[in-house]
């Protein structure tokens, strides 16, 4: 009967069917998202613009102005960790990276404040800011969420048993293993290789459970330019290691408990956006 | 929260629902199945779906209140479908015709109902999946496609008449569904 044949054919069907890495559809509706925001962003600025009321960046100190280069790509380099909050734009790293690291290019929105690498956090507005100290009284005030972003070269990762591995010459495989078997971090989603800016790359996201060992000093990892901590219960760390030449660089986002969904898709969006390059 | 918990009247948290994950684990392979038998091409099943859920993702919340979600991608995948079919018109598509679509190679024992599909006219390969890939009823397809319930049960009827005549000479007989 017809109806055996159709029910059979979905039956091998559904079973064979290949399916996509969800992160690549999330990536997708992200992208999707940005060009929309973009494009209501350039009309609602001809708006502005016509209408003579285009707003003017305050500048609270004269003293002390962002460290731009004038670049005539439209890319400016990584004014470290001032905690000012930056224009829009695309940024090119050196921060928390070796000299022998790829560079690394991000696309930033209104409103991230510089730190080792892009935060936000509650209480932080979009307006650009030079003083430190705006940035740093938000900061002070405890607030309930916190996103970042860090790009690392990893030089250690904490074991179980309180010991540390050394993950340098490992390659890609050897340091997954190495941050899936970290203590404090529990694997929600992952590993899923896939590529990264043209490169080989591995995604994993973790939680941070409760109760987590602590005779590291909630110690996670040991970067090139210092080192990085668990974060606090229910935080989740979204990991791309990535093949740089046989050695594994790692883009690091995390945010808190709490964290609006839409501040999390900006981060993420922010991932979207980052470009290797080698150096020159 | 379980689904069997009383909530006394508070709307449910979108924490408590399911999220666009959850869907895409449950759904992707259905969905591409289902457009794979309404448009007769495994490579434009899967373009279509993955355009739904990324069009699903983009649109965040909203998509996670909608009440049937494998229905919204379905449509969403179906308009997308004849949305590229209209921008292409009779060129392309004469084009497309003269190169065959790929079928999966793990199907190769399911060719004659591929074959049997694909010759239907689309109207009535659309209402065939939906009732008996997709299980809907004929009032559900009638929803989802936006014609009338009639409309519905008449392509359903004559496809089901082309579909046993298709199939004849492998089941050895006249042949009812």
């Amino acid at each position: 009967m017809s109806k055996d044949l159709l029910e059979a054919f979905r039956e091998q069907a559904e079973l064979t069917t290949p399916v996509p890495g969800f992160d690549l559809i999330e990536a997708g509706g992200r992208a999707r998202r940005r060009r929309r925001y973009a494009v209501m962003g350039g009309a609602a600025a001809f708006v502005l613009a016509v209408s003579g009321l285009l707003a003017v960046t305050s500048d609270t100190d004269r003293d002390v102005q962002p460290a731009e280069h004038p670049d005539t790509s439209g890319v400016t380099l990584w004014p470290g960790p001032t905690m000012t909050t930056l224009r829009a734009g695309t940024y090119e790293f050196a921060a928390s990276v070796g000299p022998y690291s790829p560079a690394v290019r991000l696309t930033l929105p209104p409103g991230w404040n510089a730190w080792h690498g892009p935060n936000r956090f509650e209480g932080l507005g979009s307006d650009v800011t030079y003083d430190e100290k705006v940035n740093e009284h938000v900061l002070s005030q405890d607030p309930d969420w916190y996103v970042d972003l860090l790009q690392l070269d990893v030089r250690w990762i904490a074991q179980r048993g309180c010991t540390m591995a050394h993950v340098q010459d490992r390659g890609l495989p050897g340091f997954v293993r190495a941050l899936t078997h970290a203590p404090g971090l529990e694997v929600v989603q992952g590993p899923t290789p896939g590529t990264f800016s043209g490169r080989a790359a591995v995604h994993v996201r973790f939680k941070v459970p409760s109760g987590v060992p602590t005779c590291l000093g909630q110690l996670l990892l040991q970067a090139e330019d210092g080192p990085i901590g668990l974060g606090d219960p229910g935080t989740v760390h979204d990991a791309w290691v990535i093949d740089v030449d046989g050695e594994s660089f790692l883009v690091w986002a995390s945010w808190s408990p709490h964290t609006p969904p839409g501040e999390v898709d900006a981060l993420l969006g922010i991932v979207d956006s980052i470009e290797l390059h080698d150096r020159g | 929260m379980d689904e069997d918990s009383i909530t006394f009247g508070r709307m449910q948290d979108l924490e408590d629902r399911v999220s666009l994950r959850d869907v895409f684990d449950a759904s992707y392979r259905k969905l591409v199945v289902q457009l794979y038998a309404i448009t007769s091409n495994f490579d434009e099943a899967e373009d279509v779906v993955q355009e739904a859920f990324v069009r699903a993702a983009a649109s965040g919340r909203r998509f996670l209140r909608v009440d049937n979600h494998e229905a919204w991608l379905r449509t969403t995948a179906i308009h997308v479908h004849r949305s590229r079919w209209r921008k292409l018109r009779n060129g392309q598509r004469a084009r497309d015709r003269m190169v065959a679509p790929r079928d999966p190679a793990a199907l190769e024992d399911h060719l004659e109902i591929i074959a049997a599909l694909r010759a239907l006219p689309e109207p009535q390969r659309e209402v065939i999946a939906l009732h008996y890939l997709a299980d809907l009823p004929v009032h559900r397809i009638a929803d989802e496609l936006g014609v009338p319930t009639g409309t519905v049960k008449s392509r359903l009827s004559r496809g089901r008449e082309a579909l046993a005549l298709l199939l004849t000479p492998v089941e050895g007989g006249v042949d009812h569904v």
